[in-house]
């Protein structure tokens, strides 16, 4: 908007009346509503009611001085121009210029002035607040859709832990940019199959998304529609189609797409220009690179004529029921230090096998992401993603343990807590042990669903729960994507004031009754993804 | 969860049955409310109550403390082996009077 569009919103400060009244009339014509007050106290309230454009104000006045005013000022407005007009000149002793450089937003002009001069200083400035109010304005709607963006992206991804039927899945997933071109899904086919896609759009930003969110909504399309016995090669060839087809060849897309059979323990898998997987054997607990016989074909857009074939590129591989699948995309591994020497996938290899030997394994991606900044890693410029992949041999197999997942609700959390009671009685015939494991994590859920989970309680991500029974103890471990807890985690007999306690009735009742069943809390923080692990010491 | 009551002998008998915890606390903070001033003696018979947690157990103490500040109790009966192990756990078997039955609890106003 031009200046002379509208006229100037003018607050004058001066002790002195005569000053106030010879502004009034030099500004009078000038398209300028002046309003004005002889202290500075006034001149705040002024400003809590107005909505001014600049500031006129002297800088000596009796009380508040003109510095001490723009203090005030800042505390409810960062922006406001404010100009000095004042007879002092710059000395060593007073500094003035050094006072009024200070502030960005500050200007002066030395008394007396030329009518022309103040006009002209004040339209310049006056010009230049609303050219940047303007420009802040474009960036508050631009930040505000993209964290829109940004949410319902999140909302086309899978949740960042999921348990169904016989998979166990987690993903990290990061943005460089707000948004992301990453992609990744996993969709059941029928009774232990899965279909999973890992994609890499090429480019940032909004563009990469929207290629994305268009890609993650397609192939669900494609698994929906087709018979349960898909074919990897024909799902690479129609995306390579929306690529170079409906989108003109304007972009394209490096992806590992795999299908996971848990019933024969065998994966299939094409990497179109992708990384492969991660292999992690169980036994040997040894992690590999799976690409035996370097197969792999081209990312999907490159060119039309290129038809995908699993004969020629597809990789089989049989695996045990304690494997461990990792999928990446390369903003993982190029991941760089100060000296701009990035991660590698050598490097990245070493850490994963390092994790899965003391991590849960669907914490592994945040633990290893964590290291690698650790370790000096943390210049980030692509997105980040990685999963990791898993059967899920459930409570029925031989082992002692058992996965949960719930949504942070306390009705769901509660419906834990009765599948955790279920499983320690069944596995150990423990009553007591059983109500201890229950009430633990009934109390811990809840409080990680009423204090913990603050802001990011917008995205509800889950809540892991893991629990191990031996003939020594039971371990529970919880994962949370809630803000870092503070607890003490030393355990400590129970007194039972806390009932006479009425502040501990919404905090602290809950934890002093864990603290008073457990041998022993550890607790980690995995970037933004909480660990926390109780052990019950089984009695005699 | 559930909650029904009845006189007997000038003290209300609370029943409670199903799982008490934060979910539905609410529901025995509002049904003990419509007792309150007129009555001040009460028995919670937890003969059905699966379950308890602490803020449950915060909500039956809490209406403890409502009666005991109008100069009556709140007795306990009827603990099945789960609920009796969250009382034990948490140590609310020491602020409580804990009876086997709900006449013993209704007697012990005598």
């Amino acid at each position: 908007m031009e200046l002379h569009d509208r006229n100037i919103k003018l607050l004058a400060v001066d002790n002195e009346a005569v000053s106030l009244l010879l502004l009034e009339e030099t500004l009078k014509d000038e398209g300028v509503n002046i309003d004005c007050c002889n202290t500075g106290e006034k001149a705040i309230e002024l400003i809590k009611r107005n909505n001014y454009e600049v500031v006129l104000s002297a800088i000596i006045m009796p009380g508040m001085d003109g510095f001490a005013l723009r203090r005030r000022i800042r505390e409810y407005d960062r922006y406001l121009p404010i100009i000095y007009l004042t007879t002092i000149v710059n000395t060593a002793d007073n500094d003035l210029l050094e006072k009024i450089a200070a502030d960005k937003a500050t200007y002066y002009m030395k008394k007396p002035f030329e009518r022309s001069q103040l006009v002209k200083l004040l339209r310049n400035v006056v010009q230049t607040h609303r050219s940047e109010n303007q420009t802040r304005k474009y960036y508050n709607i631009l930040e505000e859709n993209l964290n829109l963006a940004s949410e319902v992206q999140h909302l086309l991804l899978p949740d960042w832990i999921r348990l169904e039927g016989d998979l166990i899945m987690s993903l990290l997933y990061r943005s460089a940019y707000k948004v992301s071109g990453d992609i990744f899904e996993v969709i059941r086919i029928s009774s232990g199959r899965y279909f999973m896609l890992l994609g890499d759009i090429a480019g940032h930003g909004i563009q990469a998304a929207l290629y994305m969110s268009a890609i993650q909504a397609l192939v669900k399309t494609i698994i929906m529609t087709a018979d349960d016995d898909i074919r990897l090669d024909d799902i690479l060839n129609r995306l390579n189609g929306f690529f170079c087809v409906d989108m003109q060849d304007r972009n394209y897309m490096t992806c590992l797409v795999a299908l996971f059979d848990f019933n024969i323990n065998r994966l299939q898998f094409i990497s179109a220009g992708h990384p492969g997987f991660f292999m992690c054997d169980g036994p040997s607990g040894k992690m590999e690179l799976l690409n035996p016989g370097n197969r792999g074909a081209i990312p999907v857009g490159w060119t039309r004529d290129y038809e995908f074939n699993c004969d020629h590129e597809a990789v089989e591989v049989d695996f045990h029921d304690d494997s461990i699948f990792f999928g990446i995309t390369d903003g993982i591994i190029e991941i760089s230090n100060e000296y701009g020497i990035g991660l590698g996938t050598e490097r990245l290899r070493l850490l994963l096998e390092d994790a899965v030997s003391g991590t849960l394994p669907a914490l592994v991606p945040y633990h290893v992401c964590d290291t690698i900044r650790e370790i000096g890693y943390n210049v980030v410029e692509d997105d980040v993603c990685m999963v990791m992949i898993k059967k899920n041999r459930g409570p029925k197999s031989d082992g002692n343990y058992l996965h949960l997942a719930t949504k942070p609700d306390i009705a769901h959390a509660d419906l834990l807590g009765i599948e955790c009671e279920r499983f320690i009685i069944e596995k150990s015939c423990d009553e007591k042990l059983a109500v201890k494991g229950e009430l633990l994590l009934n109390e811990f859920l809840n409080n990680i669903i009423i204090h913990g989970l603050g802001a990011s309680r917008q995205e509800v991500p889950k809540i892991y729960v893991y629990l191990r029974i031996s003939d020594s103890e039971l371990v529970l471990t919880v994962c949370d994507r809630g803000k870092p807890w503070t607890f003490n985690i030393n355990p400590a007999p129970l007194d039972e004031r806390i009932w006479d306690d009425n502040t501990l009735a919404t905090a602290g009742r809950g934890m002093a009754i864990i603290r008073s069943m457990v041998s022993r809390i550890e607790a980690n923080r995995y970037g933004d993804l909480n660990e926390t692990t109780f052990i019950i010491r089984r009695e005699e | 969860m559930k909650i029904k009551s009845y006189k007997k002998n000038d003290v209300v008998v609370i029943e409670l049955s199903g799982r008490l915890n934060a979910v539905n606390v609410h529901l025995l903070q509002k049904k003990f409310k419509e007792f309150c001033p007129g009555e001040n003696c009460f028995v919670f018979d937890l003969g059905a109550l699966e379950y308890l947690d602490s803020t449950g157990l915060g909500g039956i103490v809490s209406c403890l403390k409502a009666a005991s500040d109008n100069n009556g109790d709140v007795k306990i009966a009827c603990l099945q082996n789960k609920t009796k192990m969250v009382f034990e756990i948490t140590r609310a078997y020491k602020i409580f009077d804990i009876f086997e039955d709900v006449d013993s609890a209704v007697a012990a106003f005598k």
